[in-house]
């Protein structure tokens, strides 16, 4: 085991030990190949550690996590908005092709099922949604469906909306909506 | 070293203070699935299952004869099992006992970081418990139990030293 992964190991425990939040996605990355190695030190650290108070984060999203309906579909209603609504509006701010409407509408509604992963969206569109359902949108868009509550969604979707065929097995080049819906993340220039 | 925790713990489940409860655990939780399964996206779904699991129990009124972070790192323990090779259609027992004699015996001293340096010499052990319960740096370790740099930096190997035999990295 080299220094360099006891130093990673140090700073992250010494840095949770004072209350702070460090970055599990950042020290693993700055593992590189010793990323497995630094994971099981971690793990042990954590499982052995003294719990830290919980901060405003930790409320919001574990709130998030056991919300019994998708808070994206909470926010929709709250504001009075159906699906058909916040998609004309996704088409209209973000000058896209009415003719992609249907593929809009069902990139939307996995997003507020919690089936499509939202650290995939393009900052623009994030931005976007934001613009339609308010500020809570971002933090929402980070709920995702319990695996064994997910096929329940989405037959309710299916029975209100009646989703489009989904994408043939073997999908056509990416366009400008896959792109906003699955372009975003680490790849995303800032 | 768990006893302002366990304290804490126990107050919020008499208040049924139970998101607040749930709360603290929620980035413990999040990075030990992350660390475990190596992708953020199941690291959220595992920790997803395991809050759900605890706030259904909580909400049907079950109690625990043990601390609850106990608790916590058993569902915890018992979820990521099901996770490895795919099995994600593992699920939780739900027959388990926390009521059974005996039921965490091992769990207790597995379960806390002190007794992974207790063979350590005294000096060095209240070395790491600054380090590593309370984040100090190492300046200001030395500074509290007046000791030189170097003893600090040479308990902080060994205690790495200890890590590594447990876990054979």
């Amino acid at each position: 085991m080299s220094e360099r992964l006891f130093e990673l190991f140090d700073e992250y425990a010494a840095a949770y030990a004072r209350g702070e939040r460090p970055s599990a996605d950042d020290y693993l990355a700055r593992a590189g190949a010793e990323r497995s190695q630094l994971a099981a030190l971690l793990d042990e650290y954590l499982r052995r550690a003294p719990v830290q108070p919980p901060n405003e984060d930790d409320r919001r999203y574990l709130g998030l996590l056991l919300a019994e309906e998708p808070p994206l579909l909470a926010l929709r209603v709250e504001r009075g908005l159906r699906v058909d609504d916040v998609v004309a509006a996704l088409i209209d701010r973000l000058g896209l092709d009415q003719t992609k409407r249907a593929k809009v509408k069902r990139y939307y509604q996995q997003l507020e099922g919690g089936l499509l992963d939202s650290r995939r969206l393009t900052k623009r569109l994030r931005s976007t949604l934001g613009d339609i359902l308010g500020a809570g949108a971002e933090a929402a868009t980070a709920w995702r469906a319990p695996s064994q509550t997910a096929p329940a969604f989405l037959r309710r979707a299916e029975a209100n909306e009646a989703i489009p065929a989904a994408p043939s097995a073997a999908p056509a080049a990416e366009d400008e909506v896959d792109h906003l819906f699955t372009g975003g993340g680490e790849h995303e220039p800032s | 070293m768990h006893d302002a925790r366990d304290a804490e713990d126990q107050r919020l489940l008499e208040a049924r203070e139970h998101k607040l409860l749930l709360a603290g655990y929620f980035t413990p939780v999040r990075d030990r699935c992350f660390f475990r399964l190596g992708s953020r996206e199941a690291g959220d779904e595992a920790a997803q299952r395991v809050f759900l699991r605890l706030w259904s129990e909580l909400k049907a009124g079950k109690t625990y004869p043990v601390p609850f972070r106990v608790v916590v790192w058993m569902v915890t323990e018992w979820t990521l099992r099901g996770f490895p090779m795919g099995r994600r259609e593992v699920e939780l027992p739900d027959d388990w006992d926390p009521a059974a004699p005996d039921a965490y015996a091992e769990w207790e001293a597995d379960h806390d970081l002190g007794a992974l340096f207790a063979d350590l010499p005294a000096r060095q052990r209240q070395v790491l418990d600054l380090r590593y319960r309370l984040g100090l740096t190492p300046a200001e370790i030395a500074e509290q139990l007046r000791i030189e740099a170097n003893a600090v930096h040479q308990a902080l190997h060994n205690g790495h030293a200890k890590l590594r035999e447990k876990l054979r990295v």
